[in-house]
């Protein structure tokens, strides 16, 4: 066995536990060790970096199993993650059915870093898809179930879109537009991209705080992989259309998400749009990278350590959000350290990432260049009024709404880590050394943009606004979902077709009604639209000059 | 009489002289039957084992009875029939185990057991049928057969849906005939040769006669294959028992039905003509139709086994989209979901019976919770419903992976478009059933509940159903290895493509 087929058994191994749950007397040793089931991955990968990847043929239709730096980056951040989940997990929750879900997303969301082909990726990316969905409905409520069907519905319809562009991309390689296309649409399902990223508060909300946690780092992070390790290239070069596309579709994203979170009055539903912001920095950076000479590869490290960084805030920002036993004034301030990083303030991890990606801007055509300096910053103000208003809705939120079962000592340990991993891996992944980040220089680049959030945010009190009109429908298409659910609509056979059909009416009903609820809470906030629209021409104009 | 003709003639005899024995034993005698169908079932795999092998290694096994004067009966095993004949032979030995244990103590079972291994020796007579006449014969046999289990409860709403099948099959039975005394009367020879079709040769004057005898012999096969709108029979049978449904929608008859227009495209025209004459294209449009109509349909419904019913509709026509897009790799999604369909289905059918003989549910409504009752039925019918949407590492995706491919291969953006439509509303049939049986509190007592002791319910009614959901996952999981049901597939359609 060549090292890095040990891969294969690390990686099935959470999935073995959780086939083990269906014999009760194993049950109280596998709950013992399932927050550390993900440590063999761990170690295998490392043992298995550098070296070539290896090809299983014999395992469905051939499967290809390696480790590559950015692989390696985002299993080290997504072990951390589901350690402090899973020890979260088993102090919290009984059910063999949550169990089994958790173990089964965990196996499918480490597993798919580790695959080269088509195939295998899909296999893990697809249990990880529909394991997740346990993960959305634990709460067992109506409203769990309705989000739970929204979420796994366009998942699933992205899902469809992966496999048309894997099968497009396998049999059909000359087609590589229609295959990027599908791909980035299929992928964008899980981050977030306009009209999918309805699913994102409803299920954050819908979720319990570790699912929330767990959706918004280590899924998200295994579709970004997908666009990294998938995406055909270009073939133009540098300034190449799909390229551009990418990078106005993430920036428009990333503007886009912060303008709809800051309307949110649920902090989870908040953190659900800025996972779609974030994301969207995130495409744009493999657009950046696809527009470089070297292809998306030469990024590739960058943008995993922006995705990495970004899973471990947000998973701690979630838990800390919902599972931190502790006085509220020290809560606020872990809160705001993790804040500070998703912002990119000078010397965190959060900042390294960023700059990094940014580094590679320089490959694109000049004015293409320009404008990704001016716009990357700009996220980060973006992002910092974002965090603003959550710090402020945090504030309101009662402390007795607090889960039972969160320590302390693990999520302080996942919020350093967030901060502190990225310079190792930077250190170790041998970085750009040109990126001089301790300068002055690069100091004023960080700060800036929070100073200028700064300045939006304190006149405006942005963060203390109280939320006058009632709270929102639990999820926007809740009432035309229980319409049609209605069996007084007419006979037992009618309301067979109401079942029959609800699941893609919910859809477009959720969708619209989400829609509506956005808008007019945008018009509690006439400040801030005015703002971002004032930052959308500038970003279309700067692109266009 | 060679040794060649002996293998055919034994896998037909191991069911078929069984029934006929069962059929004079009195109803008390449940050893003795018992034992007569699994010593039958288990030859009947034994000899299979050894064909396959024989096969493998370049063998070649044919058999011929008198029949009619200048027309014999051949049984010829080639390798697209010995896929049919394994996927048979191997279900046959399940099912057997299953429904010895699902008729425990209920009336009629010599006359069941007698008919349902006439209905496999018929499946077989099929798959291993050498020309279009012994096709036609064991075809006609299979309609017979089956009627009785149809209507073996007896119950009135049985005896209707028992009179709607034979309508149905009856009919499709007389354009069969049509399109066989036709072709006989314009081929030199009907016997079914790997490399070329019987018709093929033919001149341009009998363009219109080619045609169709094609319509003729599509409707009387697409009867049993449930092609909309000559599907209707399908799911008004349901009304029989458990062994019978799975033996409907994955052994015997509507798979005979697609294995028939397998025949008709491949061996009767051969792609070549049938893609030339267009003929290939007509079917294309009617499988897509069946499988959109089939999967709305199942949307509908709440009872479990209708539900299953109407996915059987939009499901086997999977096999013949896959035959009738002009590319290998489509031909090989077919062929192959013609295995996975079977092992998938068959699961699903021996689970939903086994809801309803240890705790009453016939319907999704009352499923809620049942994952937590009874976890190994339910975590078999997960499976085969998780590769019915076609997902990793299951038996539906590597047909679903290799139908899409073809569909890009032949330009048929459409077929890809209409797969991945079709994969979504499985999901959304099927997926909330799982969320129900899994996900969902148990919401009231079950309707009718029973206790077995040691299992969740009898042992022969769950080791079935458990054994085919581990096949299902070990066909999809290994299908890269040589000895898969897809490496056999390969083989098949590189010899019908002349690669």
């Amino acid at each position: 066995m060549t090292t890095a087929a040990w891969l294969l058994p690390a990686v099935l191994l959470p999935a073995v536990l959780g086939l083990g749950l269906f014999w009760p007397r194993l049950r109280g040793g596998i709950v013992r060790v399932l927050p550390f089931s993900s440590w063999p991955l761990l170690a295998a990968a490392v043992l298995a970096f550098g070296s070539p990847p290896t090809d299983l043929p014999w395992l469905m239709l051939g499967v290809r199993v390696g480790v590559d730096p950015p692989a390696l980056m985002l299993i080290a951040a997504g072990t951390l993650i589901w350690t402090v989940a899973g020890l979260y997990i088993v102090r919290h929750f009984q059910a063999p059915w949550f169990l089994g879900a958790a173990l089964a997303t965990q196996a499918g969301s480490l597993g798919a870093l580790v695959t080269f082909d088509p195939i295998g990726f899909y296999f893990f990316f697809s249990l990880m898809t529909v394991a997740s969905y346990g993960l959305v409905v634990a709460g067992r409520s109506r409203r769990s179930h309705d989000a739970g069907r929204l979420y796994l519905g366009l998942a699933l319809v992205g899902e469809m879109l992966i496999l048309a562009g894997f099968l497009i991309g396998s049999t059909a390689p000359e087609a590589r537009s229609l295959t990027a296309a599908l791909l980035v649409a299929g992928f964008g399902a899980k981050l977030g991209l306009p009209a999918f990223h309805i699913a994102l508060p409803v299920a954050y909300r819908a979720a319990p705080y570790v699912g929330g946690a767990l959706l918004s780092s280590v899924l998200v992070n295994a579709a970004i992989f997908g666009v990294l390790r998938f995406l055909p290239p270009d073939g133009g070069g540098p300034g190449a259309s799909g390229a551009m596309a990418l990078i106005i579709l993430g920036l428009l994203m990333a503007f886009g998400g912060a303008m709809l979170g800051i309307v949110q009055r649920d902090a989870r539903a908040l953190l659900g749009y800025s996972t779609a912001s974030q994301m969207g920095i995130a495409l744009s950076a493999i657009g950046i990278g696809a527009g470089h000479a070297g292809g998306i590869a030469a990024t590739a490290p960058a943008v995993a350590l922006f995705a990495a960084h970004h899973g471990l805030v947000k998973a701690a920002l979630f838990l800390g959000l919902g599972a931190l036993p502790l006085r509220q004034d020290w809560r606020l301030g872990f809160l705001l350290v993790l804040s500070l990083s998703l912002a990119a303030a000078p010397l965190t991890g959060g900042a390294l990432a960023k700059l990094w990606v940014e580094s590679a801007a320089d490959h694109l055509p000049a004015h293409w260049a320009g404008a990704v300096h001016w716009l990357l910053p700009l996220t980060s103000t973006a992002t910092a009024l974002l965090m603003v208003r959550f710090l402020g809705l945090v504030m309101r939120l009662p402390a007795t709404r607090m889960e039972p079962g969160g320590r302390v000592a693990d999520l302080l340990g996942l919020g350093l880590a967030a901060v502190v991993l990225p310079w190792a891996a930077f250190t170790l992944a041998g970085g750009n050394q040109q990126l001089t980040v301790l300068t002055p220089a690069h100091l004023w680049l960080g700060v800036w943009p929070l100073l200028l959030a700064l300045l939006i945010a304190l006149p405006s009190r942005l963060g203390m606004k109280a939320a006058a009109p009632p709270p929102p429908p639990a999820s926007p298409g809740l009432p035309v979902a229980e319409l049609a659910r209605r069996p007084a609509l007419g006979s037992a056979r009618r309301h067979q077709w109401a079942t029959g059909v609800t699941a893609s009416a919910d859809l477009l009903s959720m969708a619209l009604l989400h829609m509506i609820v956005t808008e007019g809470k945008m018009r509690s906030f006439p400040r801030f639209g005015v703002l971002f629209l004032g930052l959308a021409a500038a970003c279309g104009a700067a692109l266009l000059l | 009489m060679s040794n060649d003709a002996l293998p055919p003639l034994l896998i037909l005899l191991s069911s078929l002289l069984p029934g006929l024995i069962i059929f004079f034993l009195p109803e008390k005698s449940v050893r003795l039957r018992t034992a007569l169908n699994l010593c039958g079932a288990l030859f009947k795999v034994a000899v299979v084992i050894v064909v396959l092998q024989g096969v493998y290694a370049g063998l070649e096994y044919s058999a011929s009875v008198p029949f009619l004067p200048g027309n014999d009966l051949v049984l010829r095993i080639d390798s697209l029939a010995l896929l049919f004949v394994t996927l048979s032979a191997g279900l046959w030995l399940v099912m057997t185990v299953y429904a010895v244990s699902y008729l425990e103590d209920s009336p009629n079972r010599s006359r069941f057991f007698g008919f349902y291994s006439l209905c496999v020796s018929a499946t077989v007579g099929i798959a291993m049928a050498g020309d279009l006449l012994t096709l036609f014969v064991f075809y006609e046999l299979l309609t017979i057969a089956t009627y009785p289990l149809v209507v073996h409860n007896g119950t009135p709403e049985a005896r209707r849906a028992g009179t709607v099948y034979l309508a149905f099959t009856i009919g499709g039975g007389v354009l069969l005939l049509a399109g066989t005394v036709w072709v006989q009367t314009l081929a030199v020879s009907t016997n079914f040769l790997e490399v070329a079709g019987v018709l093929e040769g033919l001149g341009q004057e009998h363009e219109t006669a080619l045609r169709l005898i094609f319509a003729l012999m599509v409707g009387g096969f697409g009867v049993k294959a449930a092609v909309v709108p000559l599907h209707q029979w399908l799911p008004r049978a349901m009304v029989a028992p458990a062994p019978v449904s799975a033996l409907l929608h994955a052994v015997a008859v509507v798979k005979a039905g697609a294995f028939g227009i397998i025949r008709v495209v491949y061996d009767v025209y051969g792609v070549e003509l049938s893609h030339a004459l267009g003929l290939s294209d007509a079917l294309a449009v009617l499988a897509t139709a069946t499988i959109l109509y089939g999967s709305f349909q199942a949307l509908r419904q709440d009872d479990l086994k209708l539900r299953l019913a109407y996915s059987t509709v939009s499901q086997v026509s999977y096999i013949l989209l896959g035959i009738a897009l002009y590319s290998p790799l489509a031909s090989i999604g077919g062929l192959s979901h013609l295995v996975h369909q079977g092992l998938m289905k068959i699961t699903l059918f021996l689970c939903a019976g086994n809801l309803g003989q240890t705790l009453g549910i016939h319907k999704v409504s009352e499923m809620n919770g049942a994952g937590a009752r009874m976890p190994w039925t339910m975590a078999a019918f997960s499976v085969a419903a998780l590769g019915m949407i076609g997902l990793p590492p299951f038996a539906g995706f590597i047909s679903k992976w290799y139908l899409g491919s073809g569909a890009v291969q032949s330009g048929a953006g459409w077929a890809l478009v209409v797969l991945l439509i079709s994969s979504l509303l499985n999901a959304a049939y099927f997926l909330p059933i799982l969320s129900r049986v899994w996900f969902r509190k148990q919401t009231g007592p079950w309707p009718e509940e029973k206790s077995f002791g040691r299992f969740e319910t009898k042992a022969g009614l769950l080791f079935p159903p458990v054994t085919t959901a581990i096949a299902t996952v070990a066909v999809g999981l290994f299908a890269g290895t040589p000895v898969s049901p897809l490496s056999w597939i390969r083989d098949v359609v590189a010899v019908e493509y002349r690669l």
